[in-house]
């Protein structure tokens, strides 16, 4: 095993993808197909960001100060219409206050007020919220009292995720675009692998010194090129690499290693390239579905954790979105490069059997 | 044992319950043609597995140029051409992209015209291989086995299914590559084919070797030679009268026919390497 001799069969598996008009036409025509839909797509957000309260024994004034810019306040009638409001994702946030909580506020002493959340709000949502809720709080303190408020707000998640309601259309179905296009790779290297073992190529190879090692080596960076590759044009055009480039292309690396983790997989039970599509075919429906918890926020319950997609929808969702940092969506990345090897080692062990 | 390419002893294998190979034991010298003849399933392709280290025999041994084939594989298959039994090259690359890409695979600088050149494909370098036919693609094969130069070539049935044309532009080529040097193992269950191009033949059948010489030894030991005539009777019709030439008493039996009957035709008929394979096995070559 060389670097020059994977190298040389890196180049030949390349060719042999461009040549076969299918995967060619398909890579293409998805790419530009994927990137019109997101640009077709509208751009605009829709909704308001609404702010639940409940607040029985307080006068009207004193909700209006909570009123920002960015920030509409619904007053609601009970405090269990209040939670089950954000449990039904209408609102992305709710707050009680009580008549004590007012009285503290003038007062100026310190004051402890809980914020009800629907689950997974976006970082910069909690940090508007909190920021208004203070601004808001200190000013009628420091109005009425002539101090300044020590707050402390309290956070308590109730609900499904909201916080795909504040994006537009195309952005909620990005992920989706972009792990599609990393999904429709695992044919293409599934087919290449499988072909191999069908035309009975593999004997020949085997018995150069390339060995079984460099064999799969030069497999695995052909699959992560050509899915990482077209990913990253298709962020490119869509503008997801506008913010955090490193982390998404590391997330698409990570992406791209799954797929061709389950590439070998899917073609070391596969014995041509019709058995590498209707496999293929199978587990993409699988692998699609947790791209509904961001398309359509909280129909997913925690059964779409155990989907490896799940985390790479979830961490571009989250980057591209929601601009979340590394310390954000690093346990998303480490499950995607542990399933993204166990796959990869599991195609392996299945493909050597089969060699022997 | 220095000068001996290839040496097999006692190699066994076997698929679950069936045993392919059954403890056999041979040696190639250097430069030498052996043809290793026989029906099948009589286990030929499993001993081209094992002696180029495809697969490890269950038992024994196989030593090619003096390296044990089990332990050094690697450097074993660096000297070794291997044409396989069914065509197995990239059908979507061109006959120059295929050897290219071995070459490369091999870590060895390999001029892929001369190669063409060696097997007649000179003019269709260019082309891609879906559009050659058996022949030429049996052909390419052999250039591919060829594109690290090596000592010994293993050619498993490079003839089967060919027209006659073909396959003796394939026999010239092997003859060819053999006369510079290279040690050839071929496999075939072509009688014709092994006697015309091999040094030494092997009777392989059901997993053994039975019977192990050159073409000619092989047929001094075991055939007869027989003088076939044809008769013409007094109703007009042709009988066939075969004479075995080594038994006693043969030339006796001639002259009486000579004497009394109306000879057509009369020739001296060899025995065949099938015939042969007959008389040892009690089975023929094809089917
Ligand atoms: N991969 C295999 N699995 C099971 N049996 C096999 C396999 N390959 C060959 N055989 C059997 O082993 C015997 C010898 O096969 P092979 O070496 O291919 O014979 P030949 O090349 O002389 O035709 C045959 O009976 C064949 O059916
Ligand atoms: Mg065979």
């Amino acid at each position: 095993m060389n670097a020059k001799a994977i190298l040389a069969l890196v180049q030949k598996d390349l060719t042999l993808y461009f040549r076969n008009r299918f995967f060619a036409f398909v890579s293409i025509l998805g790419l530009v197909a994927y990137i019109a839909i997101y640009l077709l797509l509208p751009a605009d957000v829709e909704e308001d960001l609404t702010f639940a309260v409940y607040a029985p024994t307080i006068p009207d004034v004193f909700i209006e100060f909570l009123t920002g810019n960015d920030l509409n306040v619904a007053k609601l009638d009970s405090q269990e219409e209040l939670r089950q409001a954000v449990i039904d994702q209408e609102y992305p946030a709710g707050l009680v206050l009580t008549g004590d909580t007012i009285m503290a506020i003038a007062r100026g002493d310190d004051t402890e007020i809980t914020l009800y959340l629907a689950s997974d709000v976006p970082v910069e949502y909690l940090d508007a919220i909190q920021t208004v809720l203070r601004l808001a709080f200190n000013e009628m303190s420091y109005t009425l009292s002539g101090n300044p408020l020590n707050l402390q707000i309290n956070e308590e998640i109730i609900g499904p995720d909201m916080a795909g309601q504040q994006l537009a259309a195309r952005d909620r179905l990005l992920p989706m675009l972009a792990v599609m296009i990393l999904v429709i790779e695992m044919m293409g290297l599934g087919s290449l692998i499988a072909e191999e073992v069908s035309a009975g190529t593999l004997p020949a190879l085997l018995i150069t010194p390339i060995g079984v090692p460099g064999l799969f080596i030069s497999k695995a960076v052909v699959g992560i090129l050509l899915a990482f590759t077209q990913a990253t044009i298709l962020m490119l055009f869509t503008g997801g690499l506008a913010w955090q480039p490193i982390l998404i292309l590391m997330t698409l690396l990570l992406g791209s290693l799954l797929v061709t983790g389950l590439a070998f997989f899917i073609a070391s039970f596969s014995t041509d390239m019709m058995s590498v599509m209707a496999w293929s075919i199978l587990v993409i429906i699988i692998l699609v579905v947790p791209s509904y918890g961001v398309i359509f926020p909280g129909t997913l319950n925690s059964f779409a954790r155990l989907i490896p997609s799940f985390y790479l929808f979830d961490t571009i969702h989250q980057v591209v979105n929601f601009d979340a940092t590394f310390s954000v969506v690093s346990s998303n990345l480490v499950i995607l490069l542990i399933m993204g090897i166990g796959f990869m080692l599991a195609g392996i062990v299945v493909m050597e059997r089969k060699l022997r | 044992m220095a000068n001996h390419s290839i040496v097999a002893q006692d190699l066994v294998y076997s698929y679950g319950d069936l045993k392919a190979v059954d403890h056999i034991s041979f040696e190639v010298g250097e430069g030498e043609v052996l043809g290793y003849l026989g029906p099948n399933g009589a286990g030929k392709s499993t001993t081209v597995k094992m002696l180029t280290g495809q697969i490890r025999p269950k038992e024994g041994r196989a030593t090619l140029l003096g390296m044990d084939v089990a332990k050094e594989t690697n450097k074993v298959q660096e000297h070794i051409g291997v044409a396989f039994e069914t065509t197995n090259l990239y059908e979507q690359m061109t006959a120059i992209e295929n050897l290219n890409l071995f070459a490369r695979l091999f870590g060895v600088k390999a001029d892929p015209m001369e190669l063409l050149e060696k097997v007649n494909l000179e003019t269709r370098g260019k082309e891609r291989v879906s559009n050659f036919s058996k022949g030429m693609k049996q052909r390419l094969m052999i250039a591919r086995a060829m594109v690290n130069n090596p000592r010994i070539l293993f050619l498993d049935e490079p003839t089967e299914g060919l027209d006659p044309v073909s396959s003796e532009s394939i026999r010239d080529l092997i003859l060819e590559t053999s006369s510079r040097g290279t040690t050839v193992f071929l496999t075939t269950h072509d009688m014709y084919e092994a006697d015309k191009i091999s040094d030494r033949v092997a009777f392989v059948n059901q997993g053994k070797i039975v019977a192990l010489d050159t073409p000619a030894r092989l047929k001094r030991q075991y055939g007869q030679r027989v003088i076939k005539m044809e008769i013409e009777k007094e109703d007009g019709e042709i009988d066939i009268r075969e004479v075995p030439l080594d038994e006693n008493g043969a030339a006796d039996t001639i002259k009486q026919i000579m004497e009394t009957e109306n000879i057509v035709t009369m020739h001296t008929e060899e025995a065949t390497l099938e015939d042969i394979f007959i008389e040892i096995t009690g089975r023929g070559l094809v089917g």
